[in-house]
């Protein structure tokens, strides 16, 4: 599958008060078509990293290749679009205007912008609302008139930053389900996002970014899934219970009810065949999960120095 | 193209700006209270109305242009707005001519404003009888003549505005592109300051110290665009063709922002936003 984005020993520093190193020999592999989670604590460097990729600032060393361009290139911008986090536009247009006013930079022509505009309104819901200044949007409007201007070009990559934050909880169902329609139509989502119960459900990959490093990457799938099997089922006889301890050494019992958990994979039919042959009644066959919270808890910790409530922040890297 | 869509767009930015409007208000006022100098005759009013208040639209834009132009990138930095610009294919330079345009355009129409009340106060006078004080002799009022006068008037108005303009047009450029290096209000003292030792280079004798000289070619030769004397005295005949004149020093404002901007786009080509 081609790439997207690619990013090689990408590092960044800023001197503030001594230097701080915020993005720390990056290397990422984004694939078109797919929905890429960019996950960090804040201050993990995320935003800086998007803006190294969209030639908003520049690396101190490594490189990075978006569609095949070098980062930033003009060329590039053509087909990628930005939605920054908490986005602040000119409140002096109107939803409308704001719209046309990026189609121009992309040189649509007034014809196609006209119903370019139209259309971007009505599937984020503010067709009713164009004619209003943004100084009258509220947070959630800002936030859906944001992806409706990172969407003017009908772009390859998206990268969007935080795009769920400030939406109430069936705005953010439709932006969630307007990002898995993006991927359904071919493109690619680099999702920078704290929202992880959002990214476990669309996102294809994730990567998790700490202190600059990039600490974890994988499928999603992959990583939330644990391995283990639990089996829950009814009317198994106690000499079948005991052969199943055996097997897995791992049954609960429950009145009539058993649960069998399963480690190893292979194991599971065999379980199954034992407890259909006792003429046992197979309940459910669920594999254990954990969430991307835990997985994202695990990986960073819970007690780094910049991320105690109530405590200076010294590390302000994004 | 994006150049003229920036442009633009600061344009309308800026025209929503409370303390350019408030600075146009207190033109406007001063404007209207020159009016009140009626005890002098017609002609001497006029030639009073017209120096003074080409001297107030001259503090008053220059005012304007700087207020204007030290915010111009700074808001965009700050509210953040710059990012989903640059993020779309516009070239560095692009966005910074655009925004030292929007500022210029700004500037202009708010000069435009002041002018046109100048020039509507100016056709006023035009109609009274044009005496000198030992000719009090009351005169009809002939159409002809008071066209003629309003022609007369516009013309010389809209050479000083011209003129005047221009000499706003640089100091916007300094301090657009100073605004790549200092904070708001240092680039106000630091502009404001420039724009007063340009227009008085002569009376300091920049030009005759060995260590001012080279600070003499390099600032802005504010004090060539002071074309007040043949505006308010325009029979007194000062030996030049005053357009061509006005298009000279036209020229050098344009040649000197350009100069100004492009070195800014420059600097602003590798910054991190």
């Amino acid at each position: 599958m081609a790439v997207a984005i690619r990013a090689e020993g990408l590092t960044k520093r800023f001197f503030q008060r001594g230097e701080v190193v915020a993005v720390d020999h990056l290397d990422l592999e984004v694939e078109t078509g797919e929905i890429f989670g960019f996950l960090g604590p804040n201050g993990a460097g995320k935003t800086t990293t998007i803006k190294m990729l969209l030639g908003l600032i520049f690396p101190d060393g490594g490189k990075a290749e978006v569609l095949g361009y070098p980062a930033g290139a003009q060329e590039m911008r053509r087909l990628v679009s930005y939605l920054p986090e908490n986005p602040y536009f000119y409140d002096h247009l109107t939803g409308g205007e704001l719209l046309d006013f990026y189609g121009r930079l992309f040189g649509i022509p007034a014809k196609d912008r006209a119903k370019r505009v139209d259309s971007l309104l009505d599937l984020v819901g503010l067709r009713n609302d164009k004619a209003k200044q943004l100084k009258q949007y509220s947070k959630g409007m800002m936030q859906r008139v944001g992806i409706a201007q990172a969407l003017i070009n009908d772009p390859k990559l998206l990268i969007f930053d935080e795009p769920t934050s400030g939406l109430d909880p069936v705005a953010h169902i439709e932006i969630r389900n307007l990002i898995e329609s993006l991927r359904d139509q071919g493109k690619t989502v680099f999702l920078s996002s704290h929202q992880l119960s959002d990214v476990e459900l669309v996102c294809d990959r994730i990567c998790i970014l700490n202190y600059g490093k990039l600490v974890k990457a994988g499928r999603v799938d992959e990583l939330v899934a644990e391995g283990r099997t639990e089996i829950t089922a009814t009317g198994v006889p106690a000499e079948v219970t005991g052969r199943l301890t055996e097997l897995t050494g791992a049954v609960k019992s429950d009145n009539e009810k058993i649960v069998v958990t399963c480690s190893d994979e292979n194991l599971v039919n065999d379980i199954l065949d034992v407890i259909r042959g006792a003429r046992g009644r197979v309940i459910s066959v669920v594999p254990l999960k954990r969430s991307l919270e835990e997985i994202f808890v695990e990986t960073v910790g819970l007690a780094g120095p910049h991320r105690r409530i109530g405590t200076m922040n010294t590390l302000t890297r994004d | 193209m994006n150049t003229w869509v920036i442009a633009r767009n600061t344009f309308g930015d800026s025209l929503r700006k409370r303390v350019l409007l408030i600075f146009l208000l207190l033109a406007f006022v001063m404007l209207t209270l020159a009016l009140l100098l009626n005890y002098f005759t017609a002609r001497e009013q006029s030639t009073i109305f017209k120096s003074t208040q080409l001297t107030i639209i001259l503090i008053f834009g220059a005012l304007i242009s700087i207020t204007t132009a030290v915010y111009l990138i700074p808001t965009e930095m700050e509210r953040r707005t710059i990012y989903s610009v640059l993020a779309k294919p516009v070239q560095r330079w692009e966005f910074f001519l655009g925004k030292f345009l929007g500022g210029a355009m700004t500037v202009a129409f708010m000069v435009g404003l002041m002018s046109v009340a100048l020039i509507l106060v100016l056709f006023v006078l035009a109609a009274k009888p044009q005496t000198s004080a030992i000719e009090t002799t009351a005169a009809a009022f002939k159409m002809n003549e008071w066209l003629a006068r309003c022609q007369h008037e516009f013309l010389l108005v809209l050479r000083a505005i011209i003129v005047l303009y221009f000499q706003l047009f640089i100091i916007t450029a300094i301090a657009t592109t100073l605004s790549l290096f200092l904070a708001p209000t240092v680039n106000f003292a630091v502009t404001a300051l420039i724009w007063i030792v340009g227009s008085f280079q002569s009376f300091l004798g920049l030009s005759e110290g060995i260590l001012t000289r080279p600070l003499y070619y390099a600032l802005p030769h504010f004090h060539d665009f002071n074309i007040m004397g043949s505006i308010v005295h325009p029979f007194a005949g000062f030996q030049v063709n005053h357009w061509a004149y006005a298009a000279g020093v036209s020229l050098y404002a344009v040649a000197y922002a350009l100069v100004i901007v492009l070195a800014g786009a420059a600097v602003f080509d590798r910054r991190e936003v």
